[in-house]
């Protein structure tokens, strides 16, 4: 469902991403982990279209995000970790733009509005304009947008900061269950216990190298008993490989 | 491991049955069902219209005292100038000669095209940095760049309220002059009518100059597919 090949990209002299190749079926939750600088959200922005990739190719549901972006990106929804709505529209209006912008009639939108206020608990608010929500209340109403038109591929930035422990529940439980209905996700994150609890794949990135890519339980096998926690294996292999994969990009 | 071929995500509609009873969304995916050229306009514009409307009746709400001097000082600056070209140009027909004399199409070209030419200059700084902050510095942009909109729509979105919003200041400055000029010349009604479609045209060159300033997007410019369609099509 989704594929880097060779991807790399730099910004001036510095190599964000660096010869990335990865592919994600349907059905898997792949979380992404590296420190800040890591290279993850250049990633994710190629993944969604924003940025395009200095070599290589990037490929969703066998669309190329950049020769085939509409295709691509209408198989996508993303939450990016900074949260975005227009402040002078309802969660409601928003979400009708969206839907609307994904080629949904008036009856589809509103049927799947009215689908996603329910699993995310936005009635309560969801005709208040959002410049009067809080940061937990825009997260969970950017993915109602982005999971509005069913799409095959969630691409999720960062999607447990600034959520309450309730709200992260929340998250954590639509994840699995899409994962199970067959969505794809890749998700980006510093919060080691959310990937440990509900990832499928991991990979773990260092200036800009994918270091490990695989299950949390093949990591484990490199590792002796005791130092099996994922915060201990993250550590241990971005303070000893990352020096390396540093030393190699200079 | 294979990622799966675009037939099998996208041909010819996608069912999408997931999370049990929750999800029962049967909707086309293909590229023919999202919305066309005009939809998408449609749409953009929409958006502005209600965006507009908002902002415009918490304007008198959360900010009536602000509305109102900004308001007030425009109406004031507005009248000054006018006097200031009125009295200017009545001085060019007393001293310098009526209209249609050689000397006073000439006076009054060159005061007109030192005005415009200021204007214009002062336009496309405006217009470049409203675009730069538009395309690149907006959260907006980024939204809407991951959707499956057609990036030189997100373009003509962006240049349009560039436009907007670099003219406001234009048309302050263009208009008491303009109309001052009408008024001591003894201009016929069409003048006036096309005072309009006269800063529309200005404001547009000075804005679509100011544009291509924009063209190299800076290290790390996050919106760089906008641009690039901006300059392909």
């Amino acid at each position: 469902m989704i594929e880097f090949q060779q991807v790399s990209r730099s910004y001036g002299e510095k190599l964000a991403v660096d010869n990335l190749n990865l592919a994600i079926n349907a059905g898997e939750l792949y979380a992404l982990l590296g420190h800040n600088g890591a290279g993850k959200t250049t990633a994710i922005k190629m993944l969604v279209g924003l940025i395009r990739p200095g070599a290589g190719s990037v490929r969703v549901g066998g669309y190329d995000l950049v020769s085939q972006t509409r295709q691509a990106t209408s198989l996508i929804g993303y939450v990016p970790d900074e949260p975005y709505l227009y402040d002078k529209l309802s969660g409601r209006e928003i979400l009708n733009f969206v839907g609307r912008m994904y080629g949904m009639d008036n009856e589809q939108v509103e049927r799947a509005a009215e689908r996603e206020i329910g699993r995310f608990e936005l009635a309560e608010f969801v005709d208040e304009l959002t410049e009067t929500y809080s940061h937990g209340m825009k997260q969970r109403t950017v993915f109602a947008a982005a999971l509005l038109h069913a799409p095959r591929v969630l691409v999720v930035d960062e999607p447990m900061i600034g959520l309450d422990p309730h709200s992260m529940r929340l998250v954590k439980d639509l994840m699995r269950n899409e994962v199970a209905a067959g969505m794809c996700i890749f998700m980006s994150t510093h919060t080691l216990q959310a990937a440990e609890e509900i990832a499928t794949r991991v990979g773990i990135m260092s200036h800009g190298h994918l270091l490990f890519d695989g299950t949390i339980d093949t990591l484990r096998e490199r590792f002796p008993a005791g130092q099996q926690s994922l915060e201990a294996m993250y550590l241990a292999l971005t303070e000893t490989k990352g020096k390396n994969a540093k030393a190699e990009a200079v | 491991m294979s990622a799966g071929s675009a037939d099998d995500y996208l041909a010819p509609a996608i069912a999408v049955s997931g999370s049990g009873a929750m999800r029962a969304v049967n909707w086309p995916a293909t590229l023919a069902s999202l919305p066309s050229e005009d939809r998408e306009a449609q749409l953009l514009w929409r958006l502005r219209y209600r965006t507009a409307r908002t902002q415009l009746a918490r304007l008198f709400v959360d900010a009536r005292l602000r509305t109102i001097l900004v308001s007030s000082l425009s109406v004031f600056f507005w009248i000054g100038l006018f006097l200031l070209f009125y009295e200017g140009f009545t001085f060019i027909v007393d001293n310098v000669g009526v209209p249609g004399a050689p000397y006073h199409a000439q006076t009054v070209q060159f005061v007109f095209h030192l005005f415009f030419a200021s204007l214009n200059i002062m336009l496309i700084f405006s217009s470049g940095i409203i675009l730069y902050s538009g395309l690149y510095n907006s959260p907006d942009a980024t939204l809407m760049l991951t959707m499956p909109i057609r990036p030189e729509r997100i373009v003509l979105f962006k240049f349009q309220e560039a436009v907007f919003y670099s003219s406001w200041g234009f048309f302050l400055l263009a208009s008491p002059i303009m109309i001052a000029y009408g008024i001591v010349a003894g201009a016929p009604w069409f003048y006036y009518l096309l005072l309009a479609p006269l800063i529309v045209s200005c404001e547009s060159a000075g804005t679509t100059t100011g544009s291509p300033r924009n063209s190299t997007p800076p290290v790390g410019a996050s919106t760089s597919r906008s641009t690039t369609n901006l300059y392909t099509s």
